[in-house]
């Protein structure tokens, strides 16, 4: 199947964007602020696809009484509650997510739900830190010092005498080392970045049509 | 399995009890801290001091719950203070699952002062685009948030009447966990020139820093110990009570020497069983 | 000149300060356009070895061998995101090879737009290798675009299914830890690749191979051996040569007290 159709809109489309991000030209402007927000409008309307796709994958668990079919159950209702409570009730002036049914799911199921998912990462960080954080090399070492002054100018744990400078030493690793090797490698991903959209533009870059190169 | 390998190869389940008690004991019992207050965050205290009463500030608020740890203390602390000054706070955000979240915290705070929503402070809710919505602002508010967060045109609430745009604000904060900070800073500040406060979280603090030492920033509050500053700040001048950050910072405080303990348990465990493989050795055994 | 030429035909103006990034632009482009040239004329570039990249068909194969399928995700970023179309040429290389070796490949998606990219991707890779009765397209799905839902619902996929091999290139936030640790504790071999800055400390931790930044974009010129494609990346290297230039001088005029470069390329003191 030609990909020149798709390949000539990609460039064209590129072309058009980088003119607007560089050249002040009313009409390319214009253009470059319609299409901004046309792709929020089709993005809103992508949803649908992703809806389908969630529906068929769970009803089909559902009639295959695959394993853990009873969490698909939870999904629905879950999924109903929340469209059901915003798009259809109202309570006065109250629609949407002002109305409570909805706000009170939102801020006693959907709130604490995430900040324990969030919370998990202090569990995780330990039993990562621990089973990483080995001195198996002249690398390994440094990470592991460096980690460890960090954690330890972070909070106050150990103050007074010797440990006085713990804050300072913290600020040095974050604003020197750190900072550079942080620079250094967003300058590579900024260059990664401009390579790989311009090799799109072009049409060197083929693989994110799917099907063969030609 | 003798004791070394058990040392490097400690179940996670214990680690992860031994991390549930050393925050939940803390928090369940919280004691006052010796905090050291740093520089970037009596920078925004005072900074926040010196706006004059009567005034107008905006609040980007631009966290959702997943980072409310953080950040949500300093929010309630700065709220307490401007409200404190009997400042006008306007409240507009750019993460949509935030206006319910900031919508609860304004009404809890501004009842505790007699403030009135639409006279006192007023939650014009989200508008997607990040930085365009950062940039319409210094244009014209009205034009890019019309309405307000429960559907009441700008030109009702008494408020938004004399307010425009950014000449209209004594300060702009940003409580920020993501990288709002930056389109702030060179739309806000950069070509509007109005002054900026922001907040962060740790993982995010550091790119900021440099804003703070070119003075694009009046002050930068970081992360939990930061929020646990502010509210030490708040504690010395207006006697509020030491809430969920300086509690937090307990907890954290204990969880990173865990952590530490533990990267020194397996790091004596690693050692050992090296020692006792050394090929040195084993020639000697021979 | 050309824009003076442009202003007075078309009142174009180029925006102000963006003047010096539009001449880097137009280098740039210059060096992709010498260096692909010569790759078309038969020259071959060499490039470092990258083990991440160099370990995911042995991955792959640990997979096959184990009777196990593969877990890909493409972060939690959308389609415009230029992370996430990095991911997406990775994933065609990588469906490519599960279905010759007959591994399933599950795409837990972010993002709606980015679950039909996936699709056909990985359908059009299937029917390359003429495998195309192997595809399930349930296999490719779209879960939620609220973070840790999906990163709750990718790590219910982790501890069912307990794939073998672990993919997690694109853009991530905080649940970055959250999927490497979980899929770490169920054994599998994890390659992770991320231009997000602030999460890499925790990819390094928790997986076996992590691509740093610009190995995400190098990824797929890497694995396609297409010297056509690997061009691109001595346009980046002669990117970073000037830079480096740029950075040396301004350092120079620096220490001197001069702010002359500095106003030069646009930037403020």
């Amino acid at each position: 199947m030609s990909n020149r159709g798709p390949l000539a809109v990609a460039f064209i489309a590129g072309m058009l964007m980088i003119g607007d991000y560089f050249l002040d030209w009313g009409p390319l402007n214009s253009y470059a602020e319609w299409v901004q927000k046309y792709y929020i409008i089709i993005a809103a309307f992508a949803i649908v696809l992703g809806v389908a796709s969630l529906f068929k994958l769970h009803l089909g668990k559902l009639k295959r009484k695959e394993d853990g079919w009873r969490y698909s159950i939870v999904t629905f209702f879950g999924f109903f509650a929340m469209i059901v409570t915003g798009l259809f009730m109202t309570s006065g002036d109250l629609t949407g997510t002002k109305h409570p049914w909805n706000a009170w799911l939102y801020t006693n199921v959907q709130l604490p739900l995430g900040a324990t998912m969030f919370s998990l990462l202090a569990f995780f960080i330990a039993s990562a830190a621990y089973r990483a954080f080995r001195a198996r090399s002249l690398e390994a070492t440094l990470l592991l010092l460096a980690a460890c002054l960090v954690m330890l100018g972070q909070v106050p744990i150990l103050t007074g005498g010797v440990f006085e400078s713990l804050p300072e030493i913290k600020q040095w690793i974050l604003d020197i080392p750190n900072m550079a090797s942080k620079r250094a490698i967003m300058i590579g991903v900024g260059l990664g970045m401009m390579s790989t959209a311009l090799k799109i533009i072009f049409g060197i870059e083929r693989t994110y049509l799917g099907g063969s190169e030609e | 399995m003798n004791i070394w390998d058990k040392l490097q190869s400690i179940d996670r389940r214990w680690i992860f009890l031994v991390m549930f008690i050393v925050i939940i004991i803390p928090l369940m019992n919280p004691k006052s801290l010796d905090i050291n207050v740093s520089e970037p965050t009596r920078k925004a205290f005072e900074r926040i001091e010196n706006v004059p009463s009567g005034s107008n500030v905006l609040i980007s608020w631009d966290f959702d719950p997943g980072s409310q740890a953080e950040l949500l203390p300093t929010a309630k602390a700065m709220l307490h203070q401007l409200f404190e000054k009997n400042v006008n706070i306007v409240v507009i955000t750019l993460w949509p699952a935030a206006p319910t979240l900031a919508d609860t915290t304004l009404n809890e705070i501004s009842t505790l002062y007699n403030k009135q929503e639409g006279v006192d402070w007023v939650n014009l809710g989200f508008k997607p685009g990040l930085d365009i919505v950062v940039k319409s602002m210094g244009s014209d508010i009205h034009e890019i948030f019309p309405a307000d967060d429960k559907g009441k045109r700008v030109e009702n609430i008494p408020l938004m009447k004399d307010i425009r745009n950014y000449d209209d604000f004594n300060l702009v904060i940003d409580l920020s966990a993501g990288s709002s900070v930056d389109f702030y800073v060179e739309q806000a500040h950069g070509a509007y020139g109005a002054d900026l406060v922001a907040a962060a979280t740790g993982v995010m603090i550091g790119d900021f820093y440099p804003y703070l030492e070119a003075n694009q920033l009046q002050g930068l509050v970081g992360a939990l110990v930061g929020a646990a500053e502010y509210e030490k700040l708040m504690e010395k001048a207006y006697g509020l009570e030491p809430d969920k950050a300086t509690a937090g910072m307990q907890a954290q405080a204990k969880a990173h020497l865990a952590i530490i303990i533990f990267i020194v348990l397996g790091n004596i465990g690693f050692f050992a069983k090296r020692k006792k493989t050394s090929p040195k050795l084993e020639s000697l055994n021979k | 000149m050309i824009f003076n030429f442009l202003n007075l035909i078309f009142q174009i103006q180029i925006k102000e300060g963006k003047g010096p990034v539009f001449l880097v632009l137009v280098l740039f482009i210059c060096a992709l356009v010498f260096f692909l040239d010569k790759a078309r004329k038969g020259a071959s570039f060499k490039i470092r070895k990258i083990a991440g990249l160099d370990a995911v068909n042995e991955a792959i194969g640990r997979a096959t061998e184990m009777g196990k399928s593969i877990l890909y995700t493409t972060g939690l970023e959308t389609a415009s995101h230029i992370a996430t179309i990095a991911s997406l040429t990775i994933l065609s290389r990588v469906a490519k090879r599960a279905a010759r070796y007959g591994t399933r490949l599950q795409v837990p998606s972010f993002d709606p737009i980015v679950m039909t990219l996936s699709q056909e991707i990985v359908r059009e890779s299937y029917l390359e290798e003429g495998m195309i009765d192997s595809f399930r397209k349930d296999d490719i799905f779209y879960l939620t675009q609220e973070q840790f839902a999906y990163t709750a619902a990718v790590e219910g996929v982790l501890i069912r299914e307990k794939p073998a091999t672990v993919f997690l290139m694109g853009y991530f936030y905080a649940e970055s830890l959250l999927l490497a640790e979980t899929g770490n504790s169920i054994g599998a071999i994890q390659i992770a690749g991320t231009d997000a800055v602030t999460q890499l400390p925790f990819f390094i931790v928790s997986c076996d191979y992590t691509l740093i930044g610009e190995e995400l974009y190098a990824a797929s010129a890497y694995l396609s051996e297409d010297s056509s494609i690997i061009s691109s990346l001595k346009a980046q290297d002669f990117g970073k040569a000037l830079l480096w230039i740029f950075l040396f001088i301004g350092s120079i005029f620096t220490f001197f007290g001069s702010v002359k470069f500095l106003s030069i390329i646009g930037g403020s003191s």
